[in-house]
């Protein structure tokens, strides 16, 4: 096995683990972004071992889609768009949240979606969980509910199969659901009754 | 004295009444307990605080349980006194008389005897959409307060998609003494009071279908993005529609989600030959996320804005 493989083989194992840096992740993606090599089948069926075990242990379901060409993909297009001059909701509020979450989804998107919604919510889901003092999030009355947002555990039932990443769609979805939260208590009827429905802290929105 | 007033009149309210005096007190009181948000099988709790002092209104959730969390805002509502940031007063669509009459029309009312809640008595309404186009409520309305102690969100089946509580609440009393955090200066940080609604000539999109007694509340755009978010709201029901242009190609499926009552419906168009994305998100039915989806239209192909 070449240093190279075994780099890789790290990397891959750091992302699995949610510990990947920038490096990493990137590593990997762009090795599994070249469909036909020899690296990339070697990490596609280590990550699908990986995953096997990891759903295993968890007592969920062992998914035998391979999401992982479709999110290189994504990604791969996706670094396009950032070097646009033209925009789209990916390079405005969506893209930062792609990038600060990547390594977290492309595991949990993988993971989650052939497991009941009451499995998804697994300790490491909260690990990037931050403190942050409470007059930061005091806002007026136009402000977005800071610092919140749906869960990316929420259950996407139909996922067309054309290609695109489960990043993408994640994290268009957290944006969306959290942004309609935040807006529906205004509606005010019901009070703070549709606050309850925004989940947790999600630091990557708060770059918006 | 109060209180025995409340407990007579809310038994010959009708229901504009008392869906009035709900708003109101969802608004007005000082309150503050605890809560169970449940939904697809999952409880989460939540410590809440409400109060309101002259136009002010200060809230504060903390989960207790799983992932930490704390959200606290200050409302100035008369933070934008000329414009209409996102939810100035004059947007609310639960406050005036039209729109409690537009609500009045779109759902039936039926009062089911009395309910107790977090150690108070409540009347059991329940809240029955005339049509197929929203979702039934069972709503515990405190019988002294008017404050919603309990809210079931069911489906159409009349299976329960979502459920909020009360365990534990204190309304008033020493609350009212309490005194609001330092607020924080009006937003102004934009100079712009008036991102609340797009200019009817500048709206892009128009969504042509929708169910009868929804208005819209809120409008954006992101210019950079060309991104349009809309709101509406029913009076009780709300859904945001958020409409991308895909000329960039901005790669999303579409799909279907839904977590709690609450429901995603993303569809892609083209129209002319120009392709968006179009997401529904509300808590509407499904068949109605996908119904309005699919009735966005340019707004320049509408002779006649509605």
């Amino acid at each position: 096995m070449s240093q190279y493989d075994k780099q890789l083989g790290e990397s891959l194992s750091a992302l699995m683990d949610g510990e990947a840096s920038e490096l990493d992740t990137r590593r990997v993606l762009k090795e599994l972004s070249a469909e036909k090599s020899e690296q990339a089948e070697m990490l596609r069926e280590k990550w699908r071992r990986y995953q096997s075990v990891s759903a295993v242990m968890s007592g969920s379901s062992i998914s035998n889609i391979d999401y992982s060409l479709a999110i290189a993909q994504a990604v791969a297009k996706e670094d396009t768009l950032s070097k646009s001059t033209q925009s789209s909701w990916a390079q405005s509020s969506g893209r930062f949240i792609i990038a600060a979450s990547v390594a977290l989804v492309a595991i949990f998107g993988v993971q989650e979606l052939n497991q009941p919604l009451d499995l998804t919510n697994q300790p490491s889901d909260f690990a990037q969980i931050d403190e942050m003092p409470l007059d930061s999030m005091m806002g007026p009355v136009n402000q977005f509910p800071s610092g919140f947002s749906v869960p990316m555990s929420t259950d996407v039932q139909a996922v067309s199969s054309e290609g695109y990443s489960e990043v993408e769609v994640k994290a268009y979805l957290g944006y969306i659901l959290s942004k309609h939260a935040s807006q529906a208590p205004y509606a005010r009827m019901q009070g703070m009754l549709p606050y309850a429905r925004i989940e947790k802290r999600a630091p990557a929105l708060q770059a918006e | 004295m109060l209180f025995s007033h409340f407990a007579v009149s809310q038994q010959f309210k009708s229901a504009d009444e008392l869906l009035a005096e709900m708003t109101n007190s969802a608004d007005k009181l000082n309150y503050s307990g605890l809560v169970t948000y449940e939904k697809s099988g999952r409880l989460k709790s939540l410590k809440v605080l409400h109060l309101a002092r002259d136009g002010i209104s200060y809230e504060k959730i903390v989960h207790v349980d799983g992932p930490k969390g704390e959200f606290a805002q200050l409302r100035h509502r008369s933070a934008c006194k000329t414009g209409n940031a996102m939810i100035s007063e004059k947007d609310l669509p639960s406050l005036n008389e039209d729109s409690l009459k537009r609500f009045a029309g779109s759902y039936s009312f039926e009062i089911r005897g009395k309910s107790r809640v977090a150690s108070r008595i409540g009347t059991l309404l329940f809240i029955k959409p005339n049509d197929q186009f929203r979702l039934p409520y069972i709503l515990t309305i405190d019988q002294q307060t008017n404050l919603i102690l309990k809210s079931v969100i069911l489906d159409l089946s009349g299976k329960p998609l979502e459920r909020f509580q009360f365990v534990e609440i204190a309304i008033g009393g020493n609350l009212d003494l309490l005194e609001l955090p330092t607020p924080a200066a009006p937003d102004n940080r934009n100079g712009n009071c008036n991102r609340g609604f797009i200019e009817k000539e500048q709206r892009q999109w128009v969504v042509n279908w929708m169910p009868p007694g929804f208005v819209m509340t809120a409008s954006e755009k992101n210019e950079a993005s060309d991104h349009t978010t809309m709101v509406f709201s029913d009076g009780l029901a709300s859904f945001s529609v958020f409409v991308i242009s895909d000329t960039k190609g901005s790669g999303l499926p579409s799909f279907t989600s839904s977590s709690g009552a609450t429901t995603v419906v993303s569809v892609k168009l083209n129209l002319d030959g120009a392709p968006i994305t179009v997401s529904v998100v509300g808590e509407i039915p499904q068949s109605t996320a996908r119904k309005i989806a699919q009735s966005i239209l340019r707004s320049s192909e509408i002779t006649e804005t509605t």
